[in-house]
């Protein structure tokens, strides 16, 4: 009796450390609370939305209060997409996420020459393409290859006070994700 | 017969109960072997990136975080004080200390669930440096001479200390980085401050 005890404690034991490896393993796979389920919520692929929702909650987890930022979500299945955004903010910068919320590619004002965002996301085949016969719209893009073709585009300005609402708005506003 | 099939059902609950709490409780702690601590502070550089451990992508699917990448910047956070006091929104701290270099920096205050800001916070370009490029800001819920950062009487508060456009975001230079002490003065209900030394410091 008493080893048939242990045999089942053992069990237990061995069936937790399964479950929590198992639950570790699938909760990226399935969870409806990530970053790409909230935005989901927010808009359409390629719509552009803001991460601060005016009602005064914040889709994302974790955002700094001096910031505003913007997102869209995008799906190169069907070809590149290109990002733009113009200058307005002090200080801004990029971030390129897969959809499982890692960073792919993120690059901040001080790599533009222009300082206006200008961003063209591709497959690596669609990249290949591109290098061969590169549309002259896109010579002052930075290309950035991207391997899963879901992802999330996020536009962070630095707004130091209330005095440049007005500016942020009109920064984040000019974001554009559009399919080529 | 009864009593086997009961066993085995016991232990299939235990196993999805237990395996399911236990991973819930371990994305709580955060405290994964790629944290990067310097004193009272911790960040978490490789958090969001390919390379980060199962736990780090785990909790950012479940808590819809999307990390600053390295170009962008890194946060810094505490939650308690150099005596390794939990951090409350009643209480006065001292921070004294540099920041590393960066262009930019940001420290704002939030309830240690996230769910809240005290308030916008601090940045590098509205504040008072010292001569030697050090800073001083007193964190307290009702308004102090210099610095002064509120911190809205939360129960529990976590600093939040973010570098922007910062070489520490990158691989190099993490090893020397230097950041503000947190010391308390005081909490509210107990006086100007709590330990006698504290009230010394206080006074000067």
């Amino acid at each position: 009796m008493a080893i048939r005890t242990v045999h089942c404690l053992i069990l237990a034991l061995l069936g937790v450390v399964i479950v929590h490896v198992t639950v570790l393993f699938l909760l990226p796979l399935y969870s409806e609370r990530d970053a790409w389920s909230r935005l989901s919520a927010l808009g359409a692929p390629l719509q552009t939305v803001a991460i601060e929702r005016p009602s005064g909650g914040v889709a994302i987890r974790d955002n700094d209060p001096l910031f505003r930022s913007a997102a869209c979500r995008f799906d190169l299945a069907a070809g590149p997409v290109h990002i733009m955004a113009s200058d307005g903010a002090p200080f801004w910068s990029v971030s390129v996420y897969n959809r499982w919320g890692q960073n792919i590619y993120s690059f901040n004002d001080r790599i533009t020459i222009s300082r206006d965002i200008d961003l063209l996301l591709a497959s690596p085949a669609q990249m290949i393409a591109l290098r061969q016969d590169l549309p002259p719209a896109y010579e002052q893009s930075i290309l950035v290859e991207v391997e899963d073709p879901l992802g999330i585009a996020v536009v962070r300005g630095f707004r130091p006070d209330d005095s440049y609402a007005a500016i942020i708005d009109r920064f984040l506003g000019s974001l554009r994700c559009t399919p080529q | 017969m009864l009593k086997t099939a009961a066993m085995a059902l016991g232990v299939l609950t235990f196993a999805i109960a237990g395996g399911g709490a236990s991973v819930w409780y371990a994305l709580g702690q955060m405290t994964g072997p790629a944290a990067l601590r310097t004193g009272v502070w911790t960040a978490y550089p490789e958090l969001g990136s390919a390379e980060a451990d199962p736990y780090s992508k785990a909790a950012i699917a479940r808590d819809a975080v999307l990390p600053l990448g390295p170009a962008e910047g890194l946060a810094f956070y505490a939650d308690r004080d150099s005596t390794g006091i939990r951090l409350s929104g009643r209480c006065t701290y001292r921070l004294e200390g540099t920041v590393p270099l960066a262009r930019l920096w940001t420290l704002h205050v939030r309830s240690a669930d996230a769910s809240r800001h005290a308030s916008p916070g601090l940045h590098s370009m509205a504040i008072i440096h010292r001569d030697d490029n050090g800073v001083e800001i007193t964190a307290a819920p009702t308004p102090m001479p210099g610095n002064w950062l509120r911190t809205g009487n939360l129960r529990e508060m976590t600093l939040v200390l973010t570098l922007y456009d910062t070489p520490v975001a990158g691989r190099a230079s993490r090893a020397r980085i230097s950041l503000p002490e947190v010391t308390r003065l005081g909490c509210r209900g107990q006086g100007p401050s709590a330990p006698p030394a504290d009230r010394q410091d206080g006074m000067m």
